[in-house]
């Protein structure tokens, strides 16, 4: 019928429409519109994971999402499913005041027809729009912002990239071999698989995995994550790092965590040593589901208590202020603690 | 409750229009809290508050308070 909305699952030809739709609907030059290997990588597993809203044969709307079986086949059963990106006919540059009366049919039918076809259990939208938020809120999602977290290392004496820090603040040397602690640096996938640690995992939804690990983290095709297993007699941490080069000093960006939030603790030793190895002037850790009291006693000081610091998270371009990460979860019928980090969702990609 | 409470309620609330700050001569735009977003969250809290589905054509005929009555008259909503 002419006019007709339809909602389907896209399909992997359309990928070009799709980068299509995306560049001259949202923006111009956005990564996903422009890298076909990225865009693969996020969002083709065995079927595309993104529906389409089609009218007379063309795309008005497109609703990219990341199941966690993406990177885990095992995981499909768990139903846990990352929203990503939401895209309406003439949504341009993030106008979304542009976004008119005809356009918000489209945009609920796609919402709404997607999680139907997907049946989630648990669905995480992580970096959302603020201003989807009543929207959100009225579909019963759990709203909230990632508390961020750092501590810059004791091993320098001046900082580039923090911007207004109090060196007095700054917390003292500690030694991981005067602990009971020690780790380890996983460098492929044959060395995680061997490890016992899948006890780790039952600790949060959304349900992750080592396949899971190695396929988002080890096998990723433009980022370099490092693995660490942090252990007390036996692993009971892993670690997900990346390092970022910027103005001469390396930055450790911790992304993701496995293990209990009571072992979190242990880690601040493990911190002051990775700080010293890859010679970086701070880490920082976006993080929900941990307790500000939990991030504190690892050693951890939140970004919020200082007004006036700024502890930079855009760097592809370099934005010089502090950014929140938005989030927003729904659970269906599930028991479990949610947690969410940075890498989690499509919020620690490419962007240039 | 009535439905006009209804209405009125699901309008404030979707729109997080302050108390005082509503009247039932409001237009769609003629408040920043009414943009395409706030449109976008009215129309799905209508939908889930009443147990409809709009039409396209009525999502987009939906400009007003007075007129979103009318269209919802069409869905037998009684006011």
């Amino acid at each position: 019928m002419k006019n007709k909305l339809i909602i389907k699952f896209a399909k992997k030809k359309d990928i070009i429409k799709i980068q299509k739709f995306i560049k001259f609907h949202y923006k111009k030059n956005h990564i996903l519109a422009r890298n076909q290997k990225l865009f693969e990588w996020l969002y083709i597993d065995k079927i595309s994971n993104c529906t389409l809203a089609l009218k007379n044969n063309k795309i008005v709307g497109v609703y990219l999402y990341i199941p966690l079986k993406k990177f885990d086949e095992k995981l499909n059963k768990e139903r846990h499913v990352f929203g990503s990106l939401w895209v309406i006919k003439d949504f341009k540059n993030h106008v979304v005041k542009n976004l008119e009366r005809e356009n918000v049919g489209i945009a609920l039918r796609l919402f709404y027809k997607t999680y139907e076809l997907l049946k989630p259990k648990l669905v995480v939208a992580s970096g959302m729009d603020p201003r989807l938020c009543a929207f959100h809120n009225l579909k019963k999602y759990k709203l909230s912002k990632l508390n961020h977290h750092f501590i810059v290392s004791p091993y320098i004496k001046k900082t580039n990239i923090i911007k207004n820090f109090i060196f007095s603040n700054r917390s003292k040397k500690r030694r991981i071999n005067k602990t009971k602690i020690s780790f380890k640096k996983i460098y492929n996938a044959k060395e995680l698989k061997n490890l016992s640690i899948n006890s780790l995992f039952r600790y949060q939804i959304p349900l992750k995995s080592k396949i899971y690990l190695i396929s988002r983290y080890l096998n990723h095709p433009f980022y370099k994550y490092h693995i660490y297993v942090i252990s007390k007699e036996k692993i009971i941490n892993i670690c997900i790092l990346r390092i970022i080069k910027f103005k001469n000093t390396n930055i450790i960006r911790f992304v993701d965590y496995v293990g209990s939030n009571r072992s979190f603790t242990i880690l601040n030793p493990f911190f002051h040593e990775i700080l010293n190895i890859y010679k970086a002037e701070y880490l920082d850790f976006y993080s929900y589901g941990i307790s500000l009291n939990i991030l504190k006693k690892a050693g951890l000081k939140n970004r919020t208590e200082n007004r006036k610091l700024i502890i930079p998270s855009y760097f592809e371009p370099f934005v010089n202020k502090n950014i929140d990460v938005v989030i927003g979860y729904k659970k269906f019928n599930i028991k479990g603690k949610v947690r969410i980090f940075k890498a989690d969702s499509d919020q620690d990609r490419p962007n240039l | 409750m009535n439905n006009k409470q209804k209405y009125q309620n699901i309008f404030v609330k979707s729109l997080s229009i302050k108390t005082g700050k509503f009247n039932e001569n409001i237009k769609y735009n003629e408040i920043p809290e009414w943009d395409s977003i706030g449109h976008m969250t009215l129309i799905s809290g209508l939908e889930e508050g009443f147990g409809i589905t709009m039409d396209t054509d009525d999502i987009v005929d939906f400009s007003s308070f007075k007129k979103g009555l009318e269209i919802l008259a069409k869905y037998k909503i009684k006011f």
